[in-house]
């Protein structure tokens, strides 16, 4: 399902490329990338979603070799493959929760898919929120929908970064809960970026996740 | 795509409010002066109605040409009436009316002349006959629809050009017709034979008794249409060496009246110009500050698989439906002002503007407003296509 060998990646001016050690993640497993700040996480996660071009190596995302992907390429495959729950959820404050679901669509040049949309409000117990803005929802219902909006196109990857990030502790369970159940009923993949204590405990007790610790 | 921008315009009401205000006062402006120097230079082309020459007494030629074609300035003073036979005895000249001024009727010019008048501007009858003896009026279209007159029914004069003169109260005129509209001075003005305002005149300044031999006859005006190019190189020398007339050709005094009214265009156009500039640079200041407020929208877009250039292009469709609602209501004001500018024209029975009709020229005004959206938008475009969406997705800000 996921998949890197040689992988490295080299910013202009710095003195040496980051390197990645070989990984494989077997497909039914999901991933907790975790490290330090400047070890290169955030790095992985943007050559995973596609955001920064593979220099050197190979990478493979739901069967797709990333390295040699033209920009346009990139694009076009993060926008069928990926779903991505970001550090801070970025819901557009000009737009209801329903015009929010249809970006995602829209970012691919494609029409809105309501159908959709309200399937995944109501598995994620939000229905009766499209008509809402941001800034009316609470924090468990803005998370919600920012999962909604990543699961929208039917990711086989879905990436959540810190997610857990200015959460206390029951929002953070909560949260971790939310992901891995989207990600069974979706059958994605979960790649979590973490470096919270919380979730690092949560993950390692299960079996279907594997760790990189970078 | 279009919903979204049109979405995020509105998402700052009072910016985007203001720089609408600011598109659609210079849009309308930059329409206003397209517009109503068109229609002005259409109405002048459309009273001159092929007229080569004017014939008057000595004096401003400007002001013959004024008098003679547009109505709308006092004659220089008469002359002969012996001038006209000597002008049709021309074998240059195709054909010479004479025009005598000196009444009105309610603000609305009194010419005697003859039908060839009202050939000239190929003007029909709405109702009844031309004239065919003195004292019998032809009312020009508004002329009836602003008088309430009737075929039938009389009125008398009144001394002089402009409202207020010693009425003329024993020589009533008789409405024999009423003249179908045609857009043109005719409209504004009461026409009739030559020989009622002699008898007019006449009995005003010595009585009834009194009448002038026809050598002592007086006109004022004369309206030359040539026979062939080379008239206007000999014609206006020959009537200028003539003792006491002066020629003005029509043509080259309404360019030199386009001239001048061109300085308070050209300063209205400016006053537009300075309005966009204005625009365009609140545009490009409101753009600017949108792409940064909405970096992380943008940035969520790319995330969710947008191309860098379509996100750019949402930027500048932002700007260009911006400038497509101001193309619009700066049309619609610049009409709606000169609506206005032929109203208080035709209150004041001066110049009527040209047929409407959307000019040639107001295509610049949408493209204008399109070219400005796109000059303001270009470089918070490319911001918004160079974004770093790694950083803005990560950081917390």
């Amino acid at each position: 399902m996921l998949a890197w060998q040689g992988l490295s990646h080299h910013y202009a001016g710095a003195e040496a490329p980051i390197r990645y050690a070989d990984f494989t993640l077997g497909a039914g497993r999901h991933l907790l990338l975790r490290g330090a700040s400047g070890s290169g996480k955030s790095t992985l996660l943007a050559l995973l979603a596609g955001l920064l071009r593979v220099q050197q190596g190979e990478l493979s995302v739901a069967g797709s070799g990333l390295a040699g992907m033209s920009p346009r390429a990139l694009d076009a495959w993060r926008g069928a493959t990926l779903g991505v729950v970001p550090q801070r959820l970025h819901l557009s404050e000009a737009l209801t929760v329903a015009e929010n679901l249809a970006l995602p669509a829209l970012a691919a040049g494609q029409g809105a898919d309501p159908g959709r949309a309200a399937e995944l409000l109501a598995a994620l117990d939000v229905a009766g929120l499209a008509a809402r803005r941001p800034h009316q929802l609470s924090v468990g219902q803005a998370q919600r929908v920012a999962l909604a909006r990543a699961l929208m196109r039917r990711p086989r990857l879905l990436l959540a970064d810190e997610p857990s990030a200015s959460l206390d502790d029951e929002h953070t369970l909560h949260m971790l809960a939310l992901l891995l159940d989207a990600a069974e009923r979706e059958g994605c993949t979960l790649v979590i970026a973490s470096h919270d204590a919380r979730v690092v405990d949560a993950l390692n007790a299960r079996q279907d996740v594997a760790e990189v610790m970078l | 795509m279009i919903r979204l921008a049109w979405k995020y315009l509105w998402s700052s009401p009072l910016t985007t409010a203001l720089n609408l205000l600011l598109l659609t006062l210079g849009l309308a402006a930059v329409t206003f002066v397209l517009r109503a120097s068109a229609q002005v230079e259409a109405g002048l082309r459309r009273d001159l109605a092929g007229i080569d020459l004017v014939v008057g007494a000595k004096g401003s030629p400007m002001q013959i040409m004024l008098a003679g074609v547009f109505h709308l300035d006092a004659p220089t003073g008469n002359i002969p009436l012996a001038t006209l036979e000597l002008l049709k005895r021309q074998p240059l000249v195709a054909q010479a009316v004479p025009l005598s001024l000196g009444d009105s009727f309610r603000g609305y010019r009194i010419v005697g002349t003859t039908p060839d008048y009202v050939g000239l501007y190929g003007a029909t009858l709405g109702q009844g006959a031309l004239w065919t003896r003195p004292m019998q009026a032809v009312l020009g279209a508004e002329v009836a629809r602003a008088s309430g007159l009737k075929i039938g029914d009389r009125f008398a004069g009144s001394h002089g050009l402009a409202e207020g003169g010693g009425a003329h109260g024993e020589h009533p005129f008789e409405v024999v017709g009423v003249l179908a509209e045609s857009g043109s001075v005719l409209d504004r003005l009461v026409l009739t034979d030559l020989a009622s305002v002699w008898e007019v005149h006449e009995a005003h300044h010595a009585g009834a008794a009194h009448e002038e031999a026809d050598e002592a006859r007086e006109t004022t005006l004369i309206l030359v249409r040539y026979r062939s190019p080379l008239a206007a190189v000999m014609l206006p020398r020959w009537v200028n060496a003539q003792d006491g007339l002066q020629s003005a050709a029509p043509a080259l005094e309404t360019a030199r009246l386009m001239r001048l009214v061109g300085a308070g265009t050209e300063v209205l156009r400016g006053f537009g110009i300075v309005l966009l500039a204005a625009a365009g640079l609140s545009v490009w200041v409101a753009l600017l500050h949108a792409v940064r407020a909405r970096q992380g929208d943008l940035a969520m877009l790319r995330m969710l698989g947008a191309p860098a250039s379509r996100v750019a292009a949402l930027i500048a469709l932002e700007a260009l439906l911006l400038a497509g609602l101001a193309a619009v209501l700066g049309l619609a004001a610049g009409h709606g002002l000169v609506a206005v500018l032929e109203r208080l024209l035709a209150e004041r029975q001066s110049l009527r503007l040209g047929p409407l009709g959307v000019s040639e020229a107001e295509w610049l005004v949408p493209l204008l407003a399109c070219g400005l959206a796109l000059l303001a938008a270009a470089w918070p475009a490319w911001r918004a296509y160079r974004l770093d969406v790694t950083s803005l997705l990560q950081a917390p800000r």
